[in-house]
């Protein structure tokens, strides 16, 4: 699944990108960026991010407490769950 | 006056915008970026990302800082115009630039829409786990001010309940703590 032109762009020469601050991704083009942050953060793929997501089943530490990026992570991948 | 725009993309679109003159205005350059689904677009989900399309946290130089930013938003109509609802936020302050380091401080959000059954405060602060022994010079827990927005009563006694294990007179006590908060917003107006 292919990331979308905006995402793949060579690295910007100055944080400051004002052409690409809305970006609209199509089903396939989301589920590869949640995909990718899941991954990178969580060592899982966005499939079971989702599933767990609709299990609520977060993933926890030793201590029982979410992981740092689970939550900014799944509120990108909330965007792919139906009401 | 409510923030209301003409589409559910235009009323979104104004948030971000605002959002991200504010940081650029005052504190960084880099700039929030906002995702929608095209066949979803009432609902987005906005943060900083690298171009790989990871979340990030952004340095504050010369600071050792490293700010994250997450929110999940959802247009709503209000009349002919549409509204707009926060389902979440999450306000990080990390050492390092991977959100998946823990947090120093966080001032976050949820929603009912997101979690109908949380039992803890819906606005709240919370801090890295070795806070306490980490404290320095930059960051002393009994030094600084942090902001919390207006802690209520009814926030005090939710805290006391669902963190701290405090018995509650009846088991009823979260529909009675909205029923007091209910009152208090008639009150405001």
């Amino acid at each position: 699944m292919a990331l979308p032109q905006e995402l793949r762009d060579s690295v910007p020469s100055s944080p400051f990108e004002t052409d690409s601050d809305v970006i609209e991704l199509s089903d396939e083009e989301l589920r590869a960026m949640v995909d990718a942050n899941a991954r990178e953060y969580l060592g899982i793929s966005g499939e079971e991010l989702l599933q767990r997501l609709r299990e609520r089943k977060p993933l926890t530490d030793d201590t029982g407490n979410s992981l740092p990026a689970w939550g900014p992570v799944t509120m990108l991948a909330r965007l792919l769950l139906d009401d | 006056m409510s923030l209301t725009a003409r589409t559910s993309r235009d009323v979104l679109h104004v948030f971000q915008d605002h959002l991200n003159k504010t940081l650029n205005r005052t504190l960084t350059r880099y700039r929030l970026r906002f995702f929608l689904r095209s066949t979803k677009s009432d609902h987005a989900s906005l943060a900083f990302f690298n171009n790989r399309g990871v979340a990030i946290a952004v340095p504050l130089p010369p600071t050792p800082w490293h700010l994250s930013i997450n929110y999940e938003l959802q247009a709503v109509p209000e009349g002919k115009e549409h509204g707009l609802k926060i389902l979440e936020y999450k306000h990080r302050l990390h050492r390092t630039s991977s959100i998946d380091d823990e947090a120093e401080v966080r001032f976050e959000y949820v929603s009912p829409d997101i979690d109908p059954d949380f039992p803890y405060s819906r606005h709240h602060v919370q801090f890295h786990r070795d806070a306490r022994s980490a404290s320095s010079d930059d960051f002393s827990l009994s030094k600084l001010h942090i902001p919390t927005g207006g802690v209520t009563i009814e926030h005090v006694i939710r805290f006391l309940i669902a963190d701290l294990d405090v018995p509650p007179l009846t088991e009823q006590w979260e529909a009675e703590l909205q029923a007091s908060e209910e009152r208090s917003r008639e009150w405001r107006g």
